[in-house]
């Protein structure tokens, strides 16, 4: 009894170990859990998208395109972005506190009521890591999901929906007391 | 491993909503500790969660999430007593998965 739970030691740690070395990546672990499941959980985790510094840096990044650069909200002009538009009147919308009192927690929800929805994602526009959130609807979601974002500053919270490969996105200005990237 | 989650799940007429309280510091850049050493990034990159072994639930964040983040998503399908999963891998490889039961 004492042996197997040596063993399960000694595994536990040598699976830590290739963690921390780089060795066996977490979305290996995961593609077993999926073969399991026999379907395809999508893209995985992506720097280039997720370090984007405005929307239309996000936009480009998840199109795949590499050569454009990252550059923040004050520098690209708005709508610059290939298949990027403003959503139609209430097709996207964004739930969440006008006045925040406290930027390192704003509750926020998002819905989208464009059909086809696959890709949802939520930015704060003046945070210096923009990109808060990138939901993947699956065939049985419904688009909405709700989370807690940190906020710098008072600005404009983007949500940004893609549907049949073209992006929608909504404005919603949010007024911070106090801001929120301490951490 | 990662400290416990709280899930819930309940059924509301046919679509079930989950609520998932994750316990995790969210640090979001480079920052350095009081003693002067280099704290690197360390936040949850992705969610994921399965009801009975199909996937319901796929998310990534980016830095902007608050600590000790909060999420909410419905999905369509669930019957009351079917095991809900959810799963969160952080940058550090960390993971840690919490069931729940939907009532």
């Amino acid at each position: 009894m004492d042996q197997s739970r040596r063993d399960a030691m000694r595994i536990a740690s040598g699976l830590a170990i290739a963690f921390s070395a780089g060795l066996l990546k977490p979305s290996e672990v995961f593609a077993e859990v999926t073969e399991v499941a026999e379907v395809a959980w999508g893209s995985d985790w992506n720097g280039a998208v997720y370090s984007a510094k405005s929307l239309e840096a996000f936009v480009i990044a998840m199109n795949g395109d590499t050569t454009t650069p990252n550059t923040p909200r004050t520098v690209t002009e708005r709508g610059r972005a290939p298949g990027l538009s403003e959503a139609p009147n209430n097709q996207l919308i964004i739930d969440a506190p006008e006045l925040a009192e406290n930027g390192t927690n704003v509750p926020v929800t998002i819905t989208s009521k464009i059909p086809k929805t696959d890709f949802i994602a939520l930015l704060a526009d003046l945070n210096p890591n923009p990109v808060c959130v990138g939901f993947h609807v699956l065939p049985d979601n419904e688009p909405s999901y709700s989370v807690r974002i940190k906020v710098a500053e008072t600005s404009g919270i983007v949500a940004v929906a893609r549907s049949e490969g073209r992006w929608y996105y909504a404005i919603r200005d949010i007024t911070v007391m106090i801001g929120g990237c301490l951490g | 491993m990662g400290e416990p989650m709280r899930v819930r799940a309940v059924n509301n007429s046919g679509v079930v909503e989950v609520k998932v309280l994750m316990k995790h510091r969210m640090l979001s850049r480079l920052s350095w500790s009081t003693e002067g050493q280099l704290i690197l990034p360390h936040f949850i990159q992705t969610l994921r969660g399965t009801c009975n072994g199909r996937p319901v639930l796929h998310v990534h964040f980016g830095g902007s999430v608050a600590r000790d983040p909060y999420f909410a998503f419905k999905f369509k399908g669930g019957k009351v007593g079917d095991k809900v999963e959810i799963t969160w891998v952080d940058t550090e490889g960390d993971s840690r998965t919490d069931t729940t039961l939907i009532t």
